[in-house]
């Protein structure tokens, strides 16, 4: 009830502020339904229900002329996932230096891969979402500044991006289980370069990550009471040497006849049990039949587990093995060897609608195992 | 009249009408006093946000009207080379991270009225209502 007094105070809020300000508000929505049709071994999952929650949001983004150049924005999202309870996305002051530069303060996105500020904007590409393996991060927005600077060079449209701050957000980390984490230092340069309806990019994006987890943290105790306090280190992602890295390139070209995407990311955080070791693709190419595109996309990723090497100062037989299997397990869990295929068709049926079908399909490389996921969803943006 | 001539007459008839609609064209107007100089691929660039001033180097501010409209579907069709809701998915991802916002949309019959009233305007209209308030700057 609580988030329904919000949202009509929203509501009401917004209607009388358009009445007296320049109150513009526009938003996009998904209203997906999705069934995991298959899954075997190390991809079971047991919950084969439909569901109409997962892929489903809604967002309106308020915003508001404050003179001529400084603008207020406020994108406000309720996913189905998070029982479509309303937070705020972006919430920002926007400032025109000049037509071709552009500064904005307060809550973004950062833009790590191709697709990451606008990927809740599903309007904006072919599938029904870019495919969940490639895009693994959890906490898209931070706190900080953001600047944009456009201009021509040569026969290119170059666009600069540069955003720095930092987030703190709660992530689920698998069985149900939810972490604090933190990104401070955070530091992200995107460079585009636009010809006609081709796109090229790089991006790079650097932070301090901190991530606690019980289990890992009981672990290096455990260590530190056998006399090897210096482990925790090299375990515990919640310390101040957790390096995340990212750099990614990509390509995106769309005639409104032929479709072409592709990215490829390097990534990795330092000094803990997750990989520090991640390289992955995706290539993806599309057909315009008139309003209907068919599509089909193909990646890898490959995750490596960072070295137990530092274990082998550890005596044997001297009942430490519990302790050594036990990290060695924890470090593994981070190795991982997938390929993921999409085919899909995204159909404009009417003006701003477009209905799109999702076949997902993923395979865990080292043990052979699959599962398939279908996706269906109407999109818009208003 | 014979049958044959009476058909080939009709058929001129057809061909005219017919022609008549699909050749009606449409002018991109500005200001009479903007002097810069147009092709389609400057009005492209323009009403994408990839330019934002003219060839004079006077700010531009493009004047769209809404996506129901023919005029609009057409305008985005052979000026901009995309169907209309590839334009608006090439907006969304600008609009909704920041980085620009699209042209002002207004009503089909106020084009003409605000572009003969502000140096800066571009739009389209129908060749047809083009007089002496507005110059054009490129038909198709």
């Amino acid at each position: 009830m609580r988030y329904l007094h919000a949202a009509i105070g929203l509501f009401v809020a917004m209607q009388s502020a358009s009445l007296i300000a320049d109150v513009e508000i526009k938003g996009f929505a998904t209203l997906a339904a999705e069934k995991m049709v298959s899954s075997d071994g190390t991809l079971k999952v047991e919950d084969d229900e439909i569901d109409f929650e997962e892929g489903s949001l809604l967002a309106l983004q308020v915003s508001s002329q404050v003179n001529d150049k400084a603008k207020v924005v406020a994108q406000i999202m309720a996913r189905g996932e998070d029982a479509w309870e309303p937070t705020f996305e972006w919430a920002y002051l926007s400032y025109d230096v000049n037509p071709n530069f552009k500064v904005l303060a307060g809550k973004q996105r950062v833009p790590y891969f191709a697709y990451s500020d606008y990927l809740d904007v599903s309007f904006a590409y072919h599938w029904l979402e870019p495919p969940e393996v490639f895009y693994l991060t959890s906490s898209d927005s931070v706190s900080g500044l953001g600047v944009v600077y456009t201009h021509r060079l040569g026969i290119f449209d170059s666009r600069l991006h540069a955003v720095l701050g930092n987030s703190s957000s709660e992530t689920d980390i698998g069985g149900g289980q939810m972490a604090d984490v933190k990104a401070d230092n955070l530091y992200s340069f995107a460079w585009s370069l636009g010809y006609d309806s081709l796109n090229v990019r790089a991006a790079y994006t650097v932070s301090d990550i901190r991530l606690g987890v019980t289990a890992v943290n009981e672990l290096a105790q455990g260590w530190e009471q056998a006399g090897f306090p210096q482990f925790g280190s090299q375990i515990r992602i919640d310390d101040k040497d957790n390096e995340a890295e990212f750099l990614n390139l990509g390509v995106t070209y769309d005639n409104g006849q032929y479709l072409f995407a592709a990215e490829y990311s390097e990534l990795g955080i330092e000094g803990s049990f997750v990989s520090d070791d991640i390289k992955q693709y995706y290539v993806s190419g599309g057909y315009y039949f008139g309003p209907v595109l068919l599509h089909a996309t193909y990646g890898e990723t490959d995750r490596k587990a960072p070295s137990t090497d530092f274990l082998d100062i550890v005596p044997r037989g001297f009942g430490l093995e519990p302790l050594i299997f036990g990290t060695q397990g924890l470090f593994a869990t981070s190795e991982l060897e997938q390929d993921f295929q999409v085919l899909g068709v995204k159909w404009d049926f009417a003006p701003l609608l477009a209905l799109k079908l999702d076949v997902n399909r993923l395979t865990d490389k080292i043990t052979d195992d699959d599962q398939t996921l279908v996706r269906l969803g109407i999109t818009t943006v208003f | 009249m014979n049958i044959k001539k009476c058909i080939a007459v009709m058929s001129l008839v057809l061909l005219c009408l017919s022609g008549a609609k699909t050749m009606a064209e449409t002018a991109v107007v500005v200001h009479p006093s903007n002097n810069s100089e147009f092709s389609k691929e400057t009005v492209k660039r323009l009403f994408l946000g990839k330019d934002k001033a003219f060839s004079s180097g006077e700010v531009s501010v493009p004047v769209n009207v809404g996506i129901s409209e023919d005029i609009r579907v057409s305008f985005d069709k052979k000026v901009l080379t995309k169907t209309s809701n590839q334009i608006k998915a090439y907006w969304s991802k600008l609009v909704f991270t920041g980085k620009d916002a699209p042209p002002i949309e207004v009503d089909i019959n106020e084009v003409k009225d605000l572009i003969a009233a502000n140096p800066n305007m571009i739009g389209y209209i129908p060749s047809s209502e083009v007089d002496s308030t507005v110059r054009v700057a490129y038909t198709y």
